[in-house]
């Protein structure tokens, strides 16, 4: 009895898995965009492959020395606060403001310095300046370049559902955890 | 059975979605327009009040005769009034109307927290933003729109208030109104006709076209003079939206009780003029005494004079002569001959109000008369004759042109210089070619010599070359 | 064969009838309204700029070729509701002058359009160069008589229908940068953000008056602070009926 109700329950979840990945995907989805990446690895990414499980996105730059710190040690320090079985199940995917001068070296580098898990933790560059700031867009994420090649940005956190729809977002700053962005991991994770 | 399950099924959802405020009871709130504020409030609870306000960018008279595009928070200069009760948290929804031009958005200053709101409610033309917050504290707070260039977005009359009533209530009041002041910039001289422009630079030099209550030359006089009646209690919401000048507010003829100044918890008493700044507000109560017209004025007194800033509380009632009597005139001296009594409505210091027939003899009596004397003959060295006038004869349309326009600056007329100002005259085209021809034919043995439709060209030549 | 060859080149011929007119503008050092950094100007390469914003008649051509940018089948994160509403159908004008800008076009569909003539949005500082001219000055920014001209059509509402491009030419050879539309530029959501956004205290963004006064360059200039606030104010997949576009390239070097 227990042993079929598992079996059907993984069918189920399997049928429902194989039905999101056929429907097309909903007109405000993020994955609408046709985004190649290159992540950390040099791995090269299409956007729309992160589709089928919760994403959280932001972006940032390697070469930031204010506002991205803050950001990666937000994303850090909350999700430390999430049970191990929401932790393992989550995923943040950064990409870089900056595609002239981030490669999959410095993004890496970046994963060692700042200890992020590698697990948890995908950065990424798209292929050029054109590309980035339609991702910026879509996420309403604001950037300039100045001068002097700082870059201003907002340092927005996004979260998406499996098919790449909006479920939370914030433009926060702080160090420390995040308590509405956990309950938001929380829903977005369950 | 179905159906009661749906009913809890329902309810359930309800409270689900009120837990993240408390399960506060939803209010919609209904604005009304200016001078009229919502209805004071009963709840002795908090509440989330859910307030719409819509941007329209709408075309209307400034002045009779002068139309300017007024950007406008529910359509009214100054915007509908928000009244809640501190504690409440108020839900608002900024529409920007699809026909708009420009995007907008809304500082409250009763708002604690960056920009009153303003970075969370920045709207596009056909957009929307939902916005909420606590008031935290009683007061009468101005809002408006600080969207860049801020000096023209509020310019143009994008401020309005929100009262924030104290837990316990306001004191009961017979009446109550809703005056804000505001200076606006025209390319065009005051009351130049047809519509005007924005005036960047006069705006950066802080030198106003106008300086009006309730957004219009005339939006507090005439028809639209608040009613009262005596021995009531009045209280005005007054605020200066600006976007430059501090008002020195002031009522001719009554003494405020109560002033809570800033429109913060304290009050002073019996106040004669109150400073109110620019993005500021007053609360101002007191009592109508006796009959006639209080009038509203800037106290800076050009502006009330000269660029409109005048209102009037019709109060009617019976005389009180204990309290105000009336003047005897006699010659001076102790021998004076046989007093007359005056007509105590003739000397209030408003402007009178717009004739109603197109009777040269009427219009004069009721408009010329209180300076340039009913003989005609003004007083010397202070107000010019028209009577026997050179000037008047040999220049009609100059005479068409000052009553259309107002004049300032020396004028010599039979010989004697004169230096005072006269303002301008919301007569209509008929009625000034009325007095004109009456003025020439009765007081300097001349003719008809003018036409409803030269003073037309005068006016719109005007307009075009202010 | 020779009736084919023939109609290859009335093609071509015709193709080149239609090509959009772009014009050479010469940049260099420039005064922006945009926050300066560590300059008070800032350096800008020559670029071409079309000289016509993209008309109703030309997007028509544009949908037709490219399906997937028509209104009902274009994805909500591209344009949002209004897209192109006011055709007569996904790929018909009807009333509407086939002279006149397009409007009611996303930031997307925009640089889709830009990219399908060789083409790019301008960026701000490309907008912005080009339209500090008037008919005889390259920076006509500072004639007050200038400025009130191009303020007093943001003071008043729009009545009606959207007038033919091509009216008011300026030194460049560039039509109609003020008083027909908004146009988007390619970094929108680049006009402003502060340095560093751990200094929310103070919030220099546009959003708030008190900060705009400390982050514009040039706040004597009304006109050009409306065209901020408005991009400012825009998501990229916006459709307004006062909003669209012209596109630029890089100089042609032959």
């Amino acid at each position: 009895m227990q042993k079929k109700s598992r079996w059907l329950l993984a069918l189920s979840g399997l049928l429902f898995w194989t039905s999101l990945m056929a429907a097309p995907l909903p007109g405000d989805s993020i994955y609408q965009l046709d985004l190649s990446l290159t992540d950390m690895a040099g791995k090269q990414v299409k956007l729309a492959d992160f589709a089928g499980q919760p994403l959280t996105v932001s972006m940032f730059y390697g070469n930031c020395s204010s506002a991205c710190p803050v950001l990666l040690k937000k994303l850090q320090a909350s999700a430390k606060k999430l049970p191990t079985n929401a932790y393992r199940h989550l995923s943040i995917l950064l990409v870089s403001l900056d595609p002239a001068n981030d490669t999959a070296d410095s993004l890496n580098m970046l994963i060692d310095d700042d200890k992020l898990d590698p697990k948890v933790f995908r950065l990424a560059v798209a292929r050029n300046e054109a590309d980035t700031r339609q991702l910026a867009s879509v996420l309403g994420i604001k950037y300039r370049r100045l001068d002097n090649g700082t870059i201003n940005h907002s340092t927005r956190i996004v979260l998406l559902d499996a098919q790449g729809r909006v479920l939370y977002h914030d433009d926060r700053i702080g160090v420390g955890a995040d308590a509405a962005l956990i309950e938001a991991w929380h829903t977005q994770l369950k | 059975m179905k159906r009661s399950h749906l009913l809890f099924c329902s309810l359930v959802l309800a409270w689900g979605q009120a837990q993240g405020t408390a399960a506060l009871p939803t209010i919609h709130e209904t604005l009304v327009a200016p001078p009229q504020v919502p209805p004071p409030i009963t709840r002795k609870s908090p509440a989330r009040v859910v307030v719409d306000l819509t941007v329209e960018e709408v075309e209307r008279d400034i002045a009779p005769g002068t139309s300017y595009t007024f950007w406008t928070f529910g359509g009214s200069v100054p915007g509908r009034m928000i009244r809640v009760r501190e504690g409440d948290t108020v839900e608002l929804h900024l529409h920007n109307l699809a026909s708009n031009k420009l995007p907008h958005n809304i500082d409250l200053h009763a708002v604690s927290g960056p920009g009153g709101g303003a970075p969370q409610t920045l709207v596009a033309p056909g957009k929307q933003a939902n916005f909420t917050f606590k008031a935290l504290q009683s007061g009468l707070y101005v809002y408006h729109c600080a969207t860049a260039p801020v000096g023209m977005h509020v310019g143009n009359g994008m401020y309005g208030m929100i009262l924030v009533e104290p837990l316990q209530g306001l004191p009961k009041v017979d009446r109550e109104y809703y005056v804000m002041q505001g200076d606006f910039y025209t390319s065009g001289a005051y009351r130049a006709g047809g519509l005007q422009p924005f005036d960047m630079q006069k705006a950066i030099d802080e030198k106003p076209t106008y300086v009006l209550f309730n957004g219009a030359d005339g939006a507090l006089t005439g028809q639209n003079a608040l009613p009262a009646k005596t021995g009531e209690k009045i209280r005005l919401f007054f605020g200066d939206g600006g976007p430059n000048l501090t008002s020195s507010f002031h009522v001719i003829g009554a003494i405020m009780d109560k002033v809570y100044t800033e429109g913060g918890t304290h009050y002073q008493q019996n106040v004669q003029t109150t400073m109110v700044p620019a993005g500021g507000s007053a609360i101002i109560e007191f009592t109508t005494r006796v009959p006639g017209k209080l009038t509203l004025v800037d106290h800076s007194l050009t502006r009330a004079f000269n660029k409109g800033a005048i209102g009037l509380i019709d109060v009617a009632g019976a005389n009180q002569p204990e309290i105000y009597g009336k003047g005897i005139i006699s010659a001076d001296g102790p021998a004076g001959a046989a007093p007359h009594i005056t007509d105590s409505t003739a000397v209030n210091a408003e402007p009178p109000g717009k004739p109603q027939a197109t009777n040269g003899k009427t219009v004069f009596e009721t408009v010329c008369a209180a300076c340039h004397q009913a003989t005609a003959l003004g007083i010397p060295g202070v107000f010019p004759p028209l009577a026997g006038s050179d000037f008047f004869k040999e220049n009609l349309d100059e005479a068409a042109r000052i009553v259309l326009g107002g004049r300032a600056g020396p004028i010599t007329v039979k010989g004697v210089t004169y230096n005072s100002v006269m303002p301008p005259q919301s007569l209509t085209d008929q009625e000034i070619a009325a007095v004109l021809n009456y003025v020439s034919k009765e007081f300097n043995d001349g003719k008809v010599a003018i036409t409803p439709e030269r003073v037309r060209d005068l006016r719109t030549a005007k307009a075009a070359h202010p | 064969m020779r009736a084919i060859w023939l109609a290859g080149l009335l093609l071509l011929a015709s193709i080149q009838a239609g090509a959009a007119e772009y014009r050479p503008i010469p940049g260099g050092e420039f005064r922006t309204a945009l926050p300066p950094t560590d300059r008070p100007t800032v350096s800008l390469p020559p670029y071409a700029l079309r000289a016509l914003p993209v008309t109703q008649g030309e997007f028509l051509a544009f949908v037709r070729q490219n399906p997937q940018w028509r209104r009902d089948r274009v994805p909500a994160l591209f344009a949002a509701r209004g897209y192109l509403d006011d055709w007569a159908g996904p790929t018909e004008l009807g009333k509407i002058d086939p002279q006149a800008p397009v409007t009611r076009v996303s930031w997307y569909a925009a640089r889709a359009y830009c990219a399908s003539e060789g083409a790019t949005l301008p960026s701000w500082y490309q907008w912005e160069f080009a339209a500090a001219a008037d008919a005889s000055r390259a920076d006509a920014r500072d004639d007050p008589a200038w400025r009130q001209a191009m303020l007093d059509w943001y003071a008043s509402p729009q009545h009606g229908a959207l007038p033919p491009v091509g009216s008011d030419r300026n030194v460049f050879g560039i039509y109609d940068l003020h008083r027909l539309i908004y146009e988007w530029v390619e970094d929108y959501n680049g006009l402003f953000v502060n340095s560093d956004s751990r200094t929310q205290g103070v919030v220099q963004n546009l959003e708030t008056c008190g900060a705009a006064a400390l982050s514009l360059g040039d706040r004597q200039n009304y006109a050009i602070l409306m065209r901020i606030a408005m991009l400012a104010a825009l998501d990229g997949n916006d459709t307004l009926g006062l909003v669209g576009f012209r596109c630029a390239k890089p100089v042609d070097h032959r």
